[in-house]
C-alpha cells in the first residue's frame, strides 16, 4: 500500500532523490541510507536472487548497503544513475563472493546437473531456463541477467562491473549461446 | 532437435545480436534492421533472443516477505550505524560500543580463551567436587575477578562484558557469575554477560543454559541460542551495541525482560521468540499505520491525527514515522 497523497515535498525525479540521498549518506545521515533501501532493496534482492541464488540474496544486499554507507561520497552522477550504481555494487559483491566460493559452487552445480537430465517434461521451458541460468558461469549469468532481466545496456553493465565493453559483449554472446543450447537441447 | 537454428547460414546473422547489444554504429544499425526485414532466418534468430529474454524475466524469484525486508533493513542500519560511529564519532560511549562489537566478533571467529582460570589448588582436599574449566574472554575495560570457594567457582563482574566457556562434569563445582544486581549461574555452557551502569544489561547463551537471578525479579533460565536483555527503557548503550550485531533492534515497547534469539548470521530464519515478537510488533506497527492512513483517506482528519499520535507514541522509532508526521500536518 503506497501513500502518494501524503507526498507533500516537491516532485523530484527518482534519480535526483537518490543523488540527494547519497549525498546525505556521505555526510553520515543514515536515515538517507534507509530511504535508499526502501526504494531499491526489493529490486536488488530480486536481482541478487537471480544472479547469485535466493539463499545469498540477503547477505549480498546487506553487504551492498553497508558498502554504500562507506562509499556514498564516491558517487558522482556522471557514471550512470544511482540505481545502476547500486546494481554495480551488488553485482561486484556477488562476483567477489563467488570468486572465493567458486569451487564450492561448482561442486553444488554439478550435483544439480546430475538430476537435471532426468527431467523430461515438455512444457517446462521456464524451469529449463532457470536450470540453464544456474548452469552458466557466474560471469555470464551476471551479464545476461543485467542485460535481459534488468534491462541495462552493455555500456552501463561495463561501467557497473568495471570491465571493458568488449568483454560484456563476449560474455553476453556466450551466455545466450549456452542458454539456447541448453533450452533447445532439453525442450525438443 | 534444432541444430540448424544454432548454426545460421546467413552471413549477417551476427548483426542480430550486435544490434541488440548496441555494438553497431548508427548507420550500420539501420542497415542491420533493414536486413532483418528481409531475412527470415535473422528474424527468427531475433525472435529467439526476444523469447529468451522473456523467459529469463519470468524465472521465478519468490519475493521476500515484508517482514524479511524490514528485518534486513534493521540489520543494515544498525550495523552501518555501528561502523559509521566507530569511524567518525569517537566518544567514550561509542568507542565502548565498537569494542563490544569487536569482542563479539572475536568470539564468532573462535578466538576464545584469552584468559584461562586454572583449577584452584585448594580443591585437593575436596575430591567430591572438582573445578570446572572456565575460559573467560573479557572485553577491553571490563572489571572482573575470580575466586574459588569451597563449592563454587565465583566470578565477580562489576562492569563490562565477559564471555565464558565452562566445561564441567557432574562433580564439578557450581560456577556463578556475580553481578552488581544479582548472579548468573552456569549449568555447563558457553555464554556472555554484559554489565553496565551497575546493572546487568544482557546475558546470551550459545550452548547449554544459565540461570539468572536478579534482585527483585524471578529467576530466569536462558537456554542455548537465546539472550536475555534488560528492557529498553533503561540506559543501555552497551546492550544496543550488542543488539546491532547480534539481533535486530526490537523497537516495540516490551515492558518485560525478553528472551531473544542471538542467531547472528541469519536471524531471518530463526523461529525464535525474538523474531516472533518482532514480527508481531511489525504487524502491529503496520496496522497502526494503515489505520491512520485509512482515516485520512476517509477524510476523518481529526481521527487520523489521533491515530498518528498513537502510532508515534507506540512506535517512536517506527518505520513510518516520517509519513505519519505528515498526517499530523493535515
Ligand atoms: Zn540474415
Amino acid at each position: 500500500m503506497t501513500v502518494p497523497a501524503l507526498r507533500l515535498v516537491p516532485k523530484l525525479t527518482p534519480q535526483a532523490v537518490d543523488t540527494v540521498a547519497l549525498g546525505r549518506v556521505a555526510n553520515g545521515d543514515l536515515s538517507a541510507l534507509g530511504e535508499l533501501y526502501d526504494r531499491h532493496a526489493r529490486a536488488l534482492l530480486r536481482f541478487a536472487s537471480r544472479a547469485a541464488g535466493q539463499h545469498e540474496a540477503e547477505d549480498v544486499i546487506q553487504a551492498t548497503f553497508l558498502k554504500v554507507a562507506k562509499v556514498a561520497s564516491t558517487y558522482d552522477g556522471r557514471s550512470g544513475t544511482a540505481r545502476s550504481w547500486l546494481y554495480g555494487i551488488t553485482a561486484r559483491l556477488i562476483q567477489e563472493r563467488h570468486r572465493s566460493l567458486a569451487r564450492f559452487a561448482r561442486a553444488v552445480l554439478r550435483l544439480g546437473e546430475a538430476s537435471a537430465h532426468a527431467f523430461t517434461a515438455t512444457d517446462a521451458h521456464r524451469l529449463d531456463i532457470d536450470r540453464g541460468l544456474r548452469r552458466l558461469s557466474d560471469a555470464k549469468r551476471m551479464v545476461i541477467v543485467l542485460a535481459e532481466v534488468e534491462g541495462y545496456t552493455c555500456d552501463e553493465i561495463a561501467l557497473m562491473l568495471k570491465v571493458p565493453i568488449g568483454t560484456i559483449w563476449t560474455r553476453l554472446h556466450h551466455a545466450r549461446k549456452d542458454l539456447r543450447a541448453f533450452y533447445e537441447g532439453t525442450s525438443s | 532437435m534444432s541444430d540448424d537454428a544454432k548454426e545460421p547460414s546467413c552471413a549477417r546473422s551476427w548483426e542480430v545480436e550486435a544490434v541488440r547489444d548496441g555494438r553497431l554504429l548508427a548507420a550500420n544499425e539501420s542497415a542491420a534492421v533493414r536486413h532483418l526485414g528481409e531475412c527470415a532466418e535473422c528474424r527468427k534468430l531475433s525472435g529467439d533472443f526476444d523469447r529468451l529474454g522473456l523467459l529469463l524475466r519470468e524465472v521465478e524469484v519468490s519475493p521476500d516477505s515484508d517482514v524479511a525486508v524490514r528485518r534486513l533493513r534493521q540489520r543494515i542500519l544498525a550495523q552501518a550505524d555501528a561502523e559509521l560511529t566507530g569511524r567518525s564519532r569517537p566518544s567514550h560511549a561509542r568507542t565502548r560500543k565498537i569494542s563490544l562489537i569487536a569482542a563479539f566478533f572475536m568470539i564468532l571467529a573462535g578466538s576464545f580463551a584469552a584468559f584461562r582460570l586454572l583449577p584452584s589448588p585448594t580443591l585437593a582436599h575436596r575430591p567430591q567436587t572438582t573445578a570446572a574449566t572456565v575460559d573467560a574472554l573479557a572485553e577491553g575495560n571490563t572489571h572482573w575477578s575470580r575466586q574459588t570457594e569451597t563449592d563454587v567457582e565465583r566470578i565477580d563482574l562489576d562492569d563490562g562484558t565477559l564471555r565464558l566457556r565452562v566445561q564441567r562434569t557432574q562433580s564439578s563445582k557450581r560456577v556463578i557469575v556475580r553481578v552488581p544486581d544479582g548472579e548468573i549461574e552456569d549449568v555447563g555452557t558457553v555464554f556472555y554477560v554484559v554489565v553496565a551502569h551497575g546493572a546487568t544489561q544482557a546475558v546470551g547463551v550459545d550452548e547449554g543454559e544459565v540461570v539468572i537471578r536478579l534482585k527483585g525479579a524471578n529467576p530466569l533460565v536462558v537456554t542455548a541460542g537465546h539472550r536475555w536483555q534488560r528492557p529498553s527503557d533503561s540506559v543501555t548503550v552497551p546492550v544496543e551495541s550488542l543488539k546491532s550485531s547480534a539481533m535486530p533492534l526490537g523497537k516495540g515497547a516490551d515492558p518485560e525482560p525478553t528472551l531473544a534469539s542471538r542467531s547472528t548470521t541469519n536471524p531471518g530464519t530463526s523461529d525464535s521468540v525474538s523474531s516472533r515478537t518482532e514480527r508481531a510488533n511489525a504487524e502491529r506497527e503496520d496496522r497502526a499505520y494503515l489505520h491512520a492512513i485509512r482515516l485520512l483517506r476517509e477524510g476523518k482528519h481529526t481521527e487520523a491525527k489521533a491515530a498518528a499520535k498513537e502510532y508515534l507514541r507506540s512506535f517512536p522509532d517506527g518505520f513510518r514515522r516520517e509519513e505519519i508526521g505528515q498526517v499530523l500536518q493535515y
